[in-house]
């Protein structure tokens, strides 16, 4: 699948269908996260892959924002204090997370809201590592229509902000 | 259908108490609403759920759930749904199947 075409239609899945995930799709979607930005090229981030169905089940009822019956879920973390750089990269990893995953026809979401006490004891994860956020993944149970997007005129300056790109139209 | 039953309950319980957790910082009362609807649902367990082997974990925290009333602060509040939170992950824990 083209990269533009894939970034244009990857959807937040929250329905999933019944279905195993083979764990080598699963490892070329880490790969892509290991391959994202890393600020510094520090590569702070850790990922906990989730299969088995009774963890799985305790990291969603401990997870407002997890919904539907995915079959497995990454957790990316980082050790030590969160800064802006974990942040951002946490950011860059997730994005190659759901486009990958969106290649090889499997629905993600990423979420986060959940508690990240009670996701860090679940895992047994140690003190200093803090969990930033969730992906949950399955096969889709159908496509999601596009949600509305700003227009991109609405959105982009140029050379100066306010001032509008008239290429851009609007 | 028993069991299941006993798992979702369990489910739900918890999910609520993540629910309670998750509005401990806002201003509103939907903390304190959740809690209200953890502690009714607790209370329904001995009648929709008579044979469990979750009873003595149930029984604790409708122990534990006597003291709330005292609270006075939301940071006490918000320890003492981390601490239920935790009896729920040690629950858990123990009755996962023992690996070899």
């Amino acid at each position: 699948m083209d990269v533009m075409d894939a970034i244009r239609t990857r959807r937040s899945i929250r329905r999933y269908k019944a279905g195993e995930i083979p764990d080598d799709d699963i490892i070329k979607i880490l790969d892509a996260a290991r391959w994202a930005p890393s600020g510094g090229n520090r590569q702070p981030l850790t990922y906990v892959y989730v299969k088995d169905p009774q963890v799985l089940r305790m990291v969603k009822n401990c997870s407002p924002g997890f919904y539907g019956d995915a079959y497995s879920a990454i957790v990316i973390g980082a050790q030590g204090r969160l800064g802006y750089i974990e942040l951002l990269d946490a950011g860059f990893a997730a994005e190659n997370i759901l486009l990958a995953a969106h290649s090889l026809g499997i629905g993600s979401c990423a979420i986060a809201s959940f508690n990240r006490d009670a996701i860090k004891k679940i895992l047994n994860a140690p003190e200093d590592w803090e969990p930033i956020l969730l992906i949950s993944l399955g096969y889709p149970d159908g496509t999601p229509r596009p949600p509305p997007r700003k227009p991109l005129s609405e959105v982009v300056y140029i050379n100066s902000f306010g001032n509008r790109w008239e290429r851009l139209g609007g | 259908m028993a069991e299941e039953l006993e798992e979702r309950f369990f489910d739900i319980l918890l999910r609520t108490i993540n629910y309670a957790i998750e509005f401990s910082e806002e201003r509103s009362y939907a903390s304190l609403r959740f809690m209200d609807l953890f502690s009714s649902l607790l209370d329904l367990q001995p009648i929709i759920l008579r044979e469990t082997r979750r009873d003595e974990f149930y029984g604790r925290l409708r122990e534990k759930l006597k003291s709330r009333e005292v609270m006075e602060s939301g940071e006490e509040r918000s320890r003492f749904q981390r601490e239920i939170l935790e009896m729920f992950i040690d629950e858990w824990r123990r009755s996962l199947p023992k690996g070899p």
